[in-house]
């Protein structure tokens, strides 16, 4: 017998093996008596081990005392972004507004600043920002559209005025209600598991046999 | 038409659904489908009926507060006879000492005294020699040759792969074959 053929053996006697693969060891096993007397070995080894009995069935019923059950924690990287949500955008807040200041000091020193369109941001308060950055825009669009008419430069002061404004101030209030909003439907849910759990603490599984 | 192991399977996916979702009388019957099986496998590790029934235990408490951590791809079988087997390989870590191999509970009763006298025997000598494997050799064994699993199922249960399963199968054999020869000329 081939030492690499003990696992072939092995897997055939197991019925773990394609039919074709069956096969040629079936026409090995003709051909060779130490193989066949392995197959054997193995089949009176199989019938052997059954000599240990498995445990008699209890007639008795399963009783487990179920603790709580563990639910999926969020990762800590995403619990901590969650948490420092509110603080990110006052630091990017404070970036603009440092960014709007030192523009404002830089403004008629360096002429490039000027020229980049960092002048959008200088000395402004942020809520201007809006309105500067808006009116850029739209000059910008007249001038390539060259229709320069009433009805435009009327759209534009409505635009202006109240509409980018207004977009970022309820940006602002929907990203900040949406944030308190999950964080108490978070708080409700540890809650109420935690209630629910506490409830069922001393539940017990009665399982026929 | 689905066929039985497909009907149960569908019904394991449910029950587990509804345990996940917090269902005690769902687990329950997860419990009965499989807590024989889980006593068996850890018997056959530890060699110790009490400890093997405490270890069934604690495997399904533990297997009810992960029961989240569970992947429907794989059977529900092989995820809680490996949560079993790692039991159990805890339980061999630490009383290694007090696991006497020679020990046997004696079950059924024959009306033939000599039959008896020889089967009991033999079941020892098994038990003795399946005991005496490494455990790591020895979970393959207790699967394949007790549960019946496929090579696959095993490699999912114990997370190995495929040719480990193969290689460890065959050293087990192989060193039952040696020690327990004098049972098989007789058997």
């Amino acid at each position: 017998m081939n030492g690499h053929m003990s696992e072939d053996i092995q897997a055939y006697a197991d019925r773990e093996l394609s039919i074709t693969r069956m096969h040629a060891i079936e026409a090995h096993l003709a051909d060779c008596a130490e193989c066949r007397a392995l197959l054997d070995q193995q089949q009176r080894l199989a019938a052997l081990l059954q000599a240990w009995k498995p445990l008699p069935e209890s007639v008795a019923p399963v009783q487990i005392a179920l603790p709580e059950q563990a639910r999926p924690v969020l990762p800590r990287v995403l619990k901590l972004s969650w948490q420092l949500a509110p603080m990110v955008f006052v630091g990017i807040w404070t970036f603009g507004q440092a960014l709007a200041i030192v523009g404002s000091l830089l403004q008629g020193v360096i002429h490039p600043v000027v020229d980049s369109g960092l002048w959008l941001l200088a000395g402004r308060n942020p809520w201007m920002m809006t309105f500067s950055f808006g009116s850029y825009l739209i000059d910008a669009w007249l001038e390539l559209s060259s229709a320069n008419n009433l009805v435009l430069q009327f759209s534009e002061g409505v635009l202006i005025s109240i509409g980018l404004s207004l977009g970022v101030s309820l940006l602002v209030g929907v990203l900040f209600s949406g944030w308190l909003a999950s964080g108490w439907a978070y708080y409700i849910h540890q809650k109420t598991s935690i209630a629910i759990d506490n409830l069922e603490i001393k539940g017990v599984i009665n399982g026929l046999h | 038409m689905l066929r039985h192991g497909e009907l149960d399977q569908k019904k394991d996916h449910i029950l587990i659904t509804a345990a996940q979702n917090g269902d005690r009388q769902a687990f329950g019957e997860l419990v009965c489908r499989y807590h024989y099986g889980i006593v068996n496998v850890v018997y056959r590790m530890c060699g110790n009926q009490d400890l093997a029934e405490e270890a069934a235990q604690e495997a399904l408490i533990r297997a009810w507060r992960r029961l989240y951590q569970y992947k429907p791809q794989y059977p529900i079988r092989s995820w809680l006879y490996r949560i079993a087997i790692n039991i159990a390989l805890d339980l061999l870590r630490q009383d290694r000492d007090e696991i006497d191999i020679h020990y046997l509970e004696l079950e059924g009763s024959e009306p033939n005294p000599d039959r008896i006298l020889e089967e009991q025997e033999s079941a020892r000598a098994v038990r003795g020699a399946v005991l005496a494997l490494p455990p790591a050799s020895r979970s393959v064994l207790v699967l394949r040759e007790y549960e019946g699993l496929s090579y696959q199922e095993i490699s999912e249960t114990l997370q190995i792969p495929l040719g480990t399963v193969m290689s460890r199968l065959s050293y087990a054999r192989g060193r039952l074959r040696r020690e327990l020869a004098d049972y098989m000329e007789t058997s």
